[in-house]
């Protein structure tokens, strides 16, 4: 073991030569010199008797000390010696020049390179915060960052928008900062003055402007959030507009009808009792004809002679005779026609029967028809009013989950900036052990460590001023105020807006007004359901450090295009897309809330709901007459095909009924024209004859045997 | 933090200067009590690296001054207090604070402050103390122990064979 500081002699019989020990130790010195240069400053005193006892009286130099130089020395006193001397040799001067030197020029060098890549280093800190921010691209043409001068210029500023990658959110042709150096050198930035110029918005982009780093999960889990809810209101409301009117199609009642008919049971009974009636008595009319017509024929020349001429009594007689057979045949006819007729009555009677019984089927049918048709009328539409608010609801939702991202994040900046020095303490308790301590300030600091006193900028269409943008609002005693006026697109827009974040205000941390006219709203929830309009808007939004913001205003809407889904049934469907056409203008005060517990509530204050319902009755009463005549005509063509058959055959019946008639009053007018004839020639016979005992004769035979009697007269 | 060690029981038992280990150890103990949220902490931390003085012991003593720190900080807070409102020096404070990044160094903050200033003030007899120290321990304590029955039995355990060695082969 070697034991620092003691002298234990080794056996070793290893040596080295004397020459070969540290130029320190071969050196001549003098008592005195030996003291000083080596013995005080070795300060083992094992070591220093060590040294002592090797320096013996030098050859050359009486007066002097020095270790012989030709001395053999064991190789482990010679190590000794050798470690010694360097001890000896490290004692220098306190500070080590040489390397502090080089740290110097190292700071320097870094410091030149900082200068030479200043403006590199500030666009990339300008482009990195930028797209953290508005999470896309981000494009800086050119930087300059005048250290001495306090200046920073920034031209051709290009902000991708993240929801149309090919266009800027906007542009801004030359920012240029004037800040407080000294301050800056004290830690803080304090820009005293901001001016940008030549700001444009929605320019197109040559490349595409999307940035998949940013797309951070809180920000989806909100789109998310407010998507569920427009979907849920969306779904909401087709469920209402299916419920009720599921029950009113036309298709459906004509099913209902057909189903409950009694017309075609009666029909169809009937066709079995008329059918072979009228195949019975088809034939008949046209015999009956026939039997009239010859009969009429035969008699026609007796009826047609002019017997007022004939004064021959023979002659007379003949005819008297002919007549009495036509008479008698006429008569024979007539009792075979009155039995016929006695079995047709029979039969018409049956028909009569069951014609009846199908025309109150027929009737009921039609009051049942009727009874269908008036369910049109009784329409319940009161619910379409709720749908209508549902669904915009959902587009609200959708509008305000697309502003939403932005509100937030204006919110989450100011909530930074308000509570720095209170979050930076809190951090520091967890971070460290230590007391912060107390910062003695000898001059009243109104400056922390973040600070715009005053950016303003300007140009054609617009302009923009803030004030007091602070990281320490307290120290400011004053919030920060911001206030935009600026028209793009046709759009006009006001905007202004304080941030308060001091701690011991009773004011929202942020509580902004916007004001904007010709302000485009395109809302589309899905393939299905869309908006677009051209909106007046006014609003009010105050939000906390909690992330929590409400927002209350208007918003007059023209030129107001609504897309909703087609739904069953068709017919309504129509009608409800011709009310949402007709629909063209909307106003509607909203009132908007959001909450990290409980998400985003909004609530819409308008008559848009009652308006579309009354524009939605009268086009639904307009249609429904067009629909109920509709139905009727189709209800008429139903039971016509369904008993056109039977009454066909019942008409048929009818007819025949009809002709056999006609064909018996035929032959009683021909038996009549007989009779009539018969008498004038009996008249005739008896003035010819002789008077009143032809006239007994004739009166006594009664008529009917008037040629046997008259044969005994005129004694043939 | 072995490295330390070794390096501080080399400097002990070897022939470097008292002064060196009694300066590393007041100038760690200072820097140890100080907080290290400040550019003066730094820049006093770089400029100690580029003086020549035991950095083994400088880097004991101040991870036993970081570690005693905060127990001392309500001391600190009072004399940095102290200091700071002191109306003599306040214009020389106030001046101080316009210099271009002085505001970095913290010195207005009262534990920054008093953390310095009773590191000044301990350095001094930290530093006298520590000479005895080293002069005792060379002249009088390493001999005794080095021959005593305790010191042989310690010198012989593994741990502190090998930081010996490594002293040596350092050495």
């Amino acid at each position: 073991m070697n034991k620092i500081g003691t002298d234990k002699p080794s056996k070793a019989p290893a040596a080295a030569a004397a020459k070969k020990l540290p130029g320190l130790l071969k050196k001549s010195y003098s008592k005195e010199e030996l003291e000083k240069k080596i013995l005080d400053r070795i300060y083992i005193p094992a070591d220093r008797k060590f040294v002592e006892g090797y320096f013996t009286a030098d050859k050359e130099h009486e007066d002097r000390l020095r270790i012989s130089y030709g001395m053999q020395i064991e190789k482990k006193d010679f190590k000794r010696l050798r470690r010694i001397a360097k001890d000896v040799r490290a004692q220098k001067f306190g500070i080590k020049f040489v390397p502090l030197a080089a740290a110097a020029g190292f700071v320097a060098v870094l410091c030149i390179v900082i200068f030479l890549f200043k403006d590199i280093v500030v666009k990339k800190i300008i482009v990195s915060g930028m797209q953290r921010v508005f999470s896309a691209k981000t494009e800086v043409g050119y930087v300059d960052f005048d250290i001495l001068g306090a200046k920073l210029e920034v031209k051709n500023l290009q902000q991708a928008d993240k929801n149309d990658v090919m266009k800027n959110l906007f542009q801004i042709g030359d920012v240029a900062f004037d800040f407080n150096l000294t301050e800056l050198l004290r830690g803080k930035f304090d820009a005293e003055n901001i001016t940008i110029a030549d700001v444009r918005t929605g320019t197109d982009r040559k490349t595409s402007g999307y940035l998949p780093l940013f797309q951070n999960k809180g920000e989806k889990k909100k789109t998310e959030d407010a998507g569920g809810k427009q979907n849920e209101l969306t779904a909401k409301a087709e469920a209402k507009l299916a419920s009720m009117f599921s029950g009113y199609t036309p298709e459906n009642i004509i099913k209902n009808i057909q189903a409950n008919l009694k017309s075609p049971a009666a029909a169809e009974d009937a066709g079995k009792t008329v059918g072979p009636l009228v195949a019975k008595w088809k034939d008949r009319p046209a015999a009956m004809e026939k039997s009239v017509k010859d009969f009429s024929d035969s008699a026609d020349k007796v009826i047609r002679t002019d017997w007022s001429k004939v004064n021959d009594p023979v002659e007379l007689k003949e005819a008297l005779e002919n007549i009495n057979t036509a008479v008698s045949q006429g008569q024979k006819l007539k009792n075979e026609t009155d039995l016929v007729m006695s079995d047709f009555e029979t039969d018409s009677a049956s028909v009569s029967l069951l014609s009846r019984k199908i025309k109150d089927a027929a009737a009921s049918d039609r009051a049942l028809a009727d009874a269908e048709i008036n369910k049109f009328k009784t329409l319940k539409d009161e619910g379409i009013r709720g749908v209508f608010n549902d669904t915009l609801d959902a587009f609200m939702y959708s509008l305000l989950g697309k502003y939403y991202p932005y509100v937030d994040d204006g919110i989450n900046l100011a909530a930074k900036l308000a509570s720095s020095s209170g979050k930076s303490a809190a951090e520091t308790k967890k971070t460290s052990r230590r007391m912060k301590g107390r910062d003695i300030q000898y001059k009243s600091d109104t400056v922390p460590k973040f600070l715009v006193q005053k950016a303003y900028g300007s140009g054609p269409g617009w302009n923009v001023s803030a004030e007091e943008i602070s990281s320490d609002p307290d120290r400011r005693g004053r919030p920060a105020v911001f206030a935009a006026e600026f028209s793009a697109a046709g759009v006009s827009n006001s905007i202004s807006a304080v941030v308060d974040g001091r701690t011991a205000t009773k004011n929202p941390l942020v509580s902004a007004d916007y004001t904007g006219t010709g302000f485009p709203v395109s809302v589309k929830i899905s393939d299905s359901y869309g908006m677009n309009a051209v909106s007046a808007v006014r609003c009010r939004i105050s939000g906390n450090a909690n992330g929590s913001f409400s927002a209350a205003g208007s918003a007059d809407m023209n030129n107001l295009k609504i897309a909703t889904p087609d739904f069953e049934p068709a017919v309504i469907s129509g009608v409800y897309r011709k009310a949402v056409d007709s629909f063209t203008t909307l106003s509607v005060d909203f009132s908007a809330g959001y909450t990290r517990a409980d998400g985003m509530s909004v609530t819409l204050g308008t008559d848009a709901g009652d308006r579309f319902a009354l524009i939605f009755r009268n086009l639904l009463n307009s249609e429904m007459t067009e629909i109920t005549a509709a139905a009727k005509e189709q209800v008429a063509a139903l039971l016509s095909e369904k008993t056109g058959g039977i009454t066909e055959e019942i008409a048929q019946f009818t007819d025949i009924q009809n002709a056999m008639k006609l064909q018996q009053l035929n032959l009683s007018a021909v038996n009549s024209q007989l009779t009539s004839v018969k008498k004038d020639i009996t008249d005739r016979l008896v003035k010819e004859t002789g008077g009143k005992a032809a006239r007994q004769a004739i009166d006594a035979l009664g008529g009917d045997d008037v040629s046997g009697k008259l044969k005994g007269i005129f004694g043939q | 933090m072995l490295r330390y060690i070794i390096s501080f029981v080399r400097a002990l038992n070897s022939n470097s200067k008292p002064s060196e280990i009694a300066h590393a150890f007041s100038i760690g103990l200072m820097l140890g009590f100080m907080p290290k949220d400040n550019l003066l902490w730094y820049l006093l931390l770089v400029f100690f690296m580029f003086c020549r003085i035991n950095k083994g012991g400088y880097f004991i003593m101040m991870l036993a001054g970081a570690l005693a720190a905060p127990a001392a900080d309500p001391l600190f807070d009072k004399v940095g207090y102290f200091i700071l409102s002191w109306a003599p020096l306040e214009p020389v404070f106030a001046r101080l604070l316009d210099v271009p990044f002085v505001a970095f160094t913290r010195f207005n903050n009262t534990v920054v402050c008093g953390a310095l200033v009773c590191g000044i003030i301990c350095y001094v007899p930290l530093y006298f103390l520590m000479r005895l120290f080293v002069g005792a321990w060379r002249n009088k304590i390493a001999p005794r122990f080095n021959e005593s029955r305790f010191g042989k039995f310690f010198y012989k355990l593994p741990l502190v064979n090998k930081i010996v060695k490594a002293a040596v082969e350092l050495g």
